[in-house]
C-alpha cells in the first residue's frame, strides 16, 4: 500500500516539481548548495502520510555540490592526481594550462565548469611567478564551477626527466613504423607512438 | 538532430579503447625518461601473476612465475601459443612480497 502512494505522489508530482524546483541559472549571481533533500517530496508525502516519515531519497546520502560563489574567487584549486601518487592536493594557484584534446586551454579562477580530455603534451601550473611544467600521458580534467580543478594524469613527469635521445630514437622508430604498418590496429599503434614522441619532443624544445 | 556520425579518434576507429591507448601513451612516455626515473617507472608498474593449469579438476603446480610488464597485448604473447582457455588456467594477481616465495622461471618481458 505505501509503495503504491509513493509511485502515485511521484507521478502527480513529477511534472510539476521537475519545473519548479531547478531554478533557472542564467541570471542568477549565486549558486546555492544542493539540497540534501527534495523539499517538494517530503512535503507531498507529509500531506499523504503523515505519521510515517517520509523515506530518504539517494540526495540526502550524497555530499552537496558545493555552492558556486557569487563574486570570482581569486585563486584556482587544482588537485592533480596520478595512480600512484598526488601530485598536487588542493594547491592555490593562478592559472592552469591542459593540454586538452581540443588544443591547449588555459584555466583561469571563475572558468566556467568543463570536462576535458587531455591529448599527451605539457600541464603547466602558474602561482605568481612560478611555473612548474609536467609532460602529461593522457588523462582528464574536470573544472567545477567554483574554481576547483581536478586533473587526472596516467603519467606525468617533469620535463628535465625526459631524455632527448631516447625521444628521437622512439619518434623515427614510430614513423619508420607507420610506413610499413599494414593492419588498422599497427597504424593506429603506429600512430599514437608519432603523436607521443612529437608531443615529447616539442615539450623539450618548447 | 545529429546525424549519427560522430567525429571519433583514429584509435577508437581501428578498434582500440580508450584504456588501451591511455596505456600505450603512458607506456611509451615512461620508456623515453632519463635512467634512474625510468627504471623506477618500468618497476613500479610490473604485475605479477602466477598461472596455474587445471587437469582433472585439480589444479596442478603453478608453472612460471610471470613478471610482466603489461603493455598492449604482452600478457598474450607470454602465456604463448598454448590455448588461453580460461576454464583450464587459473590466474592469480600477486603482491610483490609472493613472488620470493616460488623458485621458478622468471619471465621479463
Amino acid at each position: 500500500m505505501l509503495r503504491q502512494a509513493t509511485t502515485r505522489l511521484l507521478s502527480r508530482r513529477s511534472i510539476s516539481s521537475s519545473a519548479a524546483a531547478v531554478p533557472s541559472r542564467h541570471f542568477s549571481t549565486e549558486v546555492p548548495a544542493t539540497p540534501a533533500f527534495d523539499s517538494s517530496f517530503v512535503e507531498a508525502w507529509k500531506k499523504v502520510i503523515p505519521n510515517v516519515e517520509p523515506p530518504k531519497t539517494p540526495l540526502a546520502f550524497m555530499q552537496p555540490r558545493p555552492p558556486t560563489p557569487a563574486s570570482l574567487p581569486t585563486k584556482l584549486t587544482v588537485n592533480f592526481v596520478l595512480p600512484y601518487a598526488s601530485e598536487l592536493s588542493g594547491k592555490e594557484v593562478d592559472m592552469v594550462i591542459i593540454p586538452a584534446t581540443t588544443g591547449q586551454m588555459g584555466i583561469l579562477p571563475g572558468h566556467v565548469a568543463t570536462i576535458a580530455e587531455l591529448k599527451p603534451g605539457v600541464l603547466s601550473v602558474h602561482q605568481g611567478n612560478d611555473v612548474t611544467k609536467y609532460f602529461v600521458s593522457s588523462g582528464f580534467a574536470f573544472i567545477h564551477a567554483n574554481s576547483f580543478a581536478d586533473i587526472v594524469a596516467v603519467e606525468a613527469v617533469p620535463i628535465d626527466q625526459i631524455d632527448p635521445s631516447l625521444v628521437q630514437k622512439g619518434l623515427a622508430e614510430f614513423t619508420q613504423k607507420l610506413s610499413l604498418a599494414t593492419t588498422d590496429l599497427e597504424k593506429a599503434e603506429a600512430q599514437i607512438g608519432v603523436d607521443v614522441h612529437s608531443a615529447l619532443n616539442s615539450a623539450l624544445t618548447g | 538532430m545529429a546525424s549519427n556520425a560522430a567525429a571519433v579518434p583514429f584509435w577508437r576507429a581501428a578498434g582500440m579503447t580508450y584504456i588501451t591507448y591511455s596505456n600505450i601513451c603512458a607506456n611509451l612516455v615512461r620508456n623515453c625518461l632519463k635512467e634512474p626515473y625510468r627504471s623506477e617507472a618500468i618497476s613500479r608498474e610490473k604485475v605479477h601473476f602466477s598461472v596455474s593449469k587445471w587437469a582433472d579438476g585439480k589444479p596442478q603446480k603453478p608453472t612460471c612465475l610471470e613478471v610482466v610488464v603489461l603493455n598492449c597485448d604482452s600478457a598474450r604473447l607470454v602465456l604463448g601459443t598454448e590455448s588461453w582457455n580460461p576454464v583450464v588456467f587459473r590466474i592469480e594477481w600477486l603482491t610483490e612480497s609472493k613472488t620470493s616465495y616460488h623458485h621458478n622461471q622468471d619471465v621479463n618481458n
